[in-house]
C-alpha cells in the first residue's frame, strides 16, 4: 500500500517525534520528514521551494510550538487528527485512482487540504501552491525552469523563460532589448521616414505624455519606426532628457505588431502613410 | 486615467497591484463547557492529565468552569486543539460523564 520510501519517512517522523518527547506527531512533523523523502523533495523542488530555509521554518516551529510529554507519563507519542486524515486522503485517493503505491507526492498533495494548518502556511509563503504540486505529477510542467527536476514530459511547454535563470527579470525574459541589437548591429537602417520617425523622437522625449502610438494599415512599417528609433539618435537623447528609460520591444519575433500604445495617458498618434512608390 | 498625475516617476506606466500578504493561520482554543453531572474531581484529573497542569492551576480552571459556564484550558494550532478536543471528549466518554469540551478561534 504504503511505497517503502513512504514508510521510512514516517518512520524517522515518528521516530524523531518519539525521541523529543512530543505529545503528537503534527502535520508539520510530517511535513518536515517528506524533505527528506526522494520522491516530495523532488516534488517541491521543481515548484521553487528553498529547502533549507523550509526545512528551518518548520523545525523551529515544530520545536516551539508542540506540547511534550512529561516525564512520568504513560501516555505515548500520537499521531494528531490532521495528520490521520492527511494519511488517510492520500491513501483514499491512490486508491480511487487506480494506483498501487501511496507515495511522498501524494501525501504533499493531501496536506494542502487541511484548514487553518501551519503547515501549508509555510508551503504557501514560499508561494507553492497545490495546483503548482499537481501539475508537476501530473504532466512533469515544473515552476522553475531547469531542466533536471522534470521527469520526462515536453520540455517546451515551460515557455519562453525556460533557459533563463531565476534572476532574470521578466522584462529580460518576455521583451527584447532593442538597444542591444543596435549595439550588435541587428537593427537595419530606416530610409524614407525622416519626418515620422523625427515625430516619434519628439514625443519620445517629451516628459509626460510621451508615448508615441503609430497608426496605420498593415505592413505599412510601424513597427520599423518603433525599431529605428532605437537606432536613431533617441536613445542619448530621451537618456538625458527622462532618465532610465529603455526601449523594449515585445519578443514575439512572428507577429510584429506596433509596440508603442498607451494604456494610462493619451497617445499622441503618428500618422504612417504607405510611402508614395 | 484620474491616476494620472499622482506620481511622476512612473511616466504613466501601468503599474501590476502586489500580492495580498498571506495570513498566518489563527491559533485555537480549547475550551471546557460547564455541566451539573461531572464531578468536579474528573474535570481536574483531565486538566491534569491531558493539559499538564498542576493541581492548583486545575483546580482554579475547574471552578472557573463551574462557576462561569466556560472555561479555557490552552492555546494550540488547530491540529493539536483538535486532537485535544477529541482526546478529552473520548475519556469522558468512557467514563460515563457528560463533561463536553469544544474550540474557539482565539
Amino acid at each position: 500500500m504504503l511505497s517503502k520510501e513512504l514508510e521510512l519517512t514516517l518512520n524517522q517522523a515518528f521516530k524523531s517525534a518519539r525521541d523529543k518527547k512530543h505529545e503528537f506527531m503534527t502535520i508539520e512533523h510530517l511535513l518536515l520528514a517528506l524533505l527528506d523523502n526522494p520522491t516530495a523533495a523532488e516534488v517541491l523542488r521543481a515548484c521553487g521551494a528553498d529547502l533549507t530555509r523550509l526545512r528551518d521554518d518548520v523545525g523551529k516551529f515544530v520545536e516551539e510550538t508542540t506540547p511534550t510529554l512529561a516525564a512520568p507519563d504513560d501516555r505515548d507519542t500520537q499521531p494528531t487528527l490532521g495528520f490521520q486524515r492527511v494519511l488517510q486522503r492520500a491513501v483514499f485517493h491512490v486508491q480511487s485512482s487506480g494506483r498501487k503505491e501511496v507515495t511522498g507526492a501524494n501525501v504533499l498533495v493531501a496536506i494542502f487540504s487541511e484548514q487553518d494548518s501551519q503547515a501549508v502556511y509555510f508551503l504557501d509563503q514560499q508561494d507553492i501552491t497545490r495546483l503548482d504540486v499537481v501539475n508537476f505529477i501530473s504532466h512533469g510542467i515544473s515552476k522553475v525552469p531547469s531542466d533536471e527536476a522534470r521527469p520526462g514530459g515536453d520540455t517546451d511547454s515551460a515557455g519562453p523563460g525556460s533557459e533563463e535563470g531565476k534572476s532574470s527579470s521578466a522584462l529580460a525574459t518576455y521583451a527584447a532589448n532593442l538597444n542591444e541589437q543596435a549595439r550588435l548591429g541587428k537593427i537595419d537602417p530606416l530610409i524614407g521616414r525622416r519626418l515620422e520617425l523625427e515625430r516619434t523622437v519628439q514625443i519620445l522625449c517629451r516628459r509626460r505624455k510621451n508615448n508615441p502610438l503609430l497608426v496605420g494599415e498593415a505592413g505599412v512599417g510601424k513597427t520599423a519606426i518603433a525599431i529605428s528609433a532605437v537606432w536613431s539618435p533617441v536613445p542619448s537623447i530621451a537618456a538625458t532628457s527622462r532618465s532610465g528609460s529603455r526601449p523594449c520591444c515585445p519578443s514575439s519575433s512572428r507577429s510584429p505588431k506596433p509596440s508603442c500604445s498607451s494604456t494610462r495617458s493619451t497617445p499622441s498618434s503618428v500618422p504612417a502613410r504607405p510611402l508614395a512608390a | 486615467m484620474t491616476h494620472q498625475d499622482e506620481s511622476s516617476d512612473d511616466h504613466g506606466l501601468a503599474v501590476q497591484e502586489s500580492r495580498p500578504k498571506l495570513k498566518r493561520p489563527p491559533l485555537y482554543k480549547v475550551i471546557l463547557l460547564n455541566d451539573d453531572y461531572t464531578p468536579m474531581e474528573f474535570v481536574v484529573e483531565v486538566l491534569e492529565h491531558f493539559f499538564q497542569m498542576s493541581r492548583e492551576k486545575a483546580t482554579q480552571i475547574m471552578l472557573h468552569v463551574h462557576t462561569r459556564g466556560v472555561g479555557v484550558c490552552g492555546v494550540y494550532t488547530r491540529d493539536v486543539a483538535e486532537t485535544k478536543v477529541g482526546q478529552v471528549n473520548d475519556y469522558s466518554r468512557a467514563h460515563q460523564h457528560p463533561l463536553l469540551c469544544t474550540l474557539e478561534e482565539a
